[in-house]
């Protein structure tokens, strides 16, 4: 039972995020073009500070929804009139409160990972700054 | 082996007690009217039922076993209040349904919903209070269920709907089931009732068949529930 109620919550946090992860992606593919054509298109550059804040922005934002739903979630199927429904499910009540905790650690892992791969988009993998970024951490490291 | 046995059940709100020490049984095959004013204590105990409260004192027995994951399985609840999520679509919720209740009837659902002029795309939060509820009811005498509780079936429903609701309910329990209802309308249900519990206050003053209980008093149910009341 603990897949079932996985399956309905994964399903339903992937869609409440699902635009901030597009617009993750879409922003750092943004600040790409901007940099990629800054030199052709002087406008370019003055864009490319604006478009740098709306990328950290939706990262930061995505983030912080993350731990709102979270609480919003278990509020509202929990301790609201959806609790009618979920909580006369013929299931563990540990296995309602697991199914929300591994769907938000999975929700916010997913989220780090598509800033992560807006990031590697924005900066472009393969150019200088990654390079100059993990010599740091690697140091860092040592 | 009764279905429901209830044995010196109280619930205490702080000083408040909502349920006074309750006993009664309730055997397989029955439509019992669970009837009350608003506040005597009705939804306390079908929530104890189904889990949803634990009790303060005493205990409630299911098919001989203690409100879990077992008597969720043979129960089908209908409560007072709309619980289906707004944001999904008639096809979700009986997708949902049929995943967790291993006795829900699809078909049925479908084929009832399609009587109310309901479509499986419809989006419950473009519906009507009434139209939710209707779903919701849906749902629950769609279940294969021993236990079907109704917590208000048709306490916010015009008279004209009532009758359906009560005809939906009638022709769609499962033989041999028990049907409780709970209501403070009673002379809308006592036509369909073998056996009454009378409850106020917390206590349960009558417990016993329709048919006694107008013998008894020589008039109708919700008569016989106003004498009672006023002994009180």
């Amino acid at each position: 039972m603990l897949g079932k109620l996985l399956k309905y919550e994964m399903k339903s946090q992937g869609k409440s995020l699902f635009l901030f992860w597009m617009a993750i992606l879409g922003l750092g593919l943004l600040v790409r073009i901007f940099s990629l054509l800054e030199e052709a298109v002087p406008i370019f550059q003055y864009l490319i500070p604006i478009s740098i804040f709306t990328f950290v922005l939706a990262i930061v934002l995505s983030l912080v929804y993350c731990f709102f739903l979270a609480i919003r979630n278990y509020y509202k199927k929990v301790l609201r009139e959806e609790g009618y429904l979920t909580n006369t499910l013929p299931v563990k009540k540990s296995s309602i409160i697991l199914s929300f905790l591994i769907t938000d650690v999975v929700a916010l892992i997913v989220t780090v990972a598509f800033s992560f791969l807006g990031c590697l988009i924005a900066l472009g993998s393969g150019s200088e700054e990654i390079r100059s970024m993990w010599e740091a951490f690697s140091i860092s490291i040592e | 082996m009764e279905l429901i046995t209830c044995k010196s059940l109280s619930k205490d709100y702080g000083v408040k007690k909502a349920l006074d020490n309750v006993s009664f049984q309730i055997p397989a095959g029955r439509i019992v009217g669970l009837l009350g004013s608003n506040g005597s204590g009705k939804t306390t105990l079908i929530k104890i039922m189904n889990e949803l409260l634990v009790p303060t004192s005493g205990e409630i027995l299911i098919e001989g076993q203690r409100p879990g994951i077992e008597s969720k399985k043979v129960i089908s609840y209908l409560p007072e209040r709309t619980y289906l999520p707004y944001d999904k679509k008639v096809a979700e919720v009986i997708a949902y349904f049929k995943d967790f209740y291993s006795d829900f009837n699809v078909e049925k659902a479908y084929k009832l919903l399609g009587e109310l002029g309901i479509k499986k795309e419809d989006k419950l939060k473009q519906m009507s209070k009434g139209t939710k509820e209707k779903v919701q009811l849906v749902l629950v005498m769609s279940r294969e269920a021993d236990i079907y509780i109704l917590d208000e079936p048709i306490g916010g429903v015009d008279p004209v709907a009532r009758d359906q609701i009560l005809d939906l309910i009638l022709k769609n329990f499962k033989e041999g089931a028990s049907l409780i209802i709970s209501t403070h309308l009673i002379a809308d249900i006592e036509k369909i009732l073998d056996d009454v519990i009378f409850i106020h206050q917390g206590k349960v003053l009558l417990n016993s068949s329709a048919d006694e209980v107008r013998n008894k008093y020589h008039t109708s149910i919700e008569n016989a529930f106003k004498e009672v009341f006023k002994q009180c």
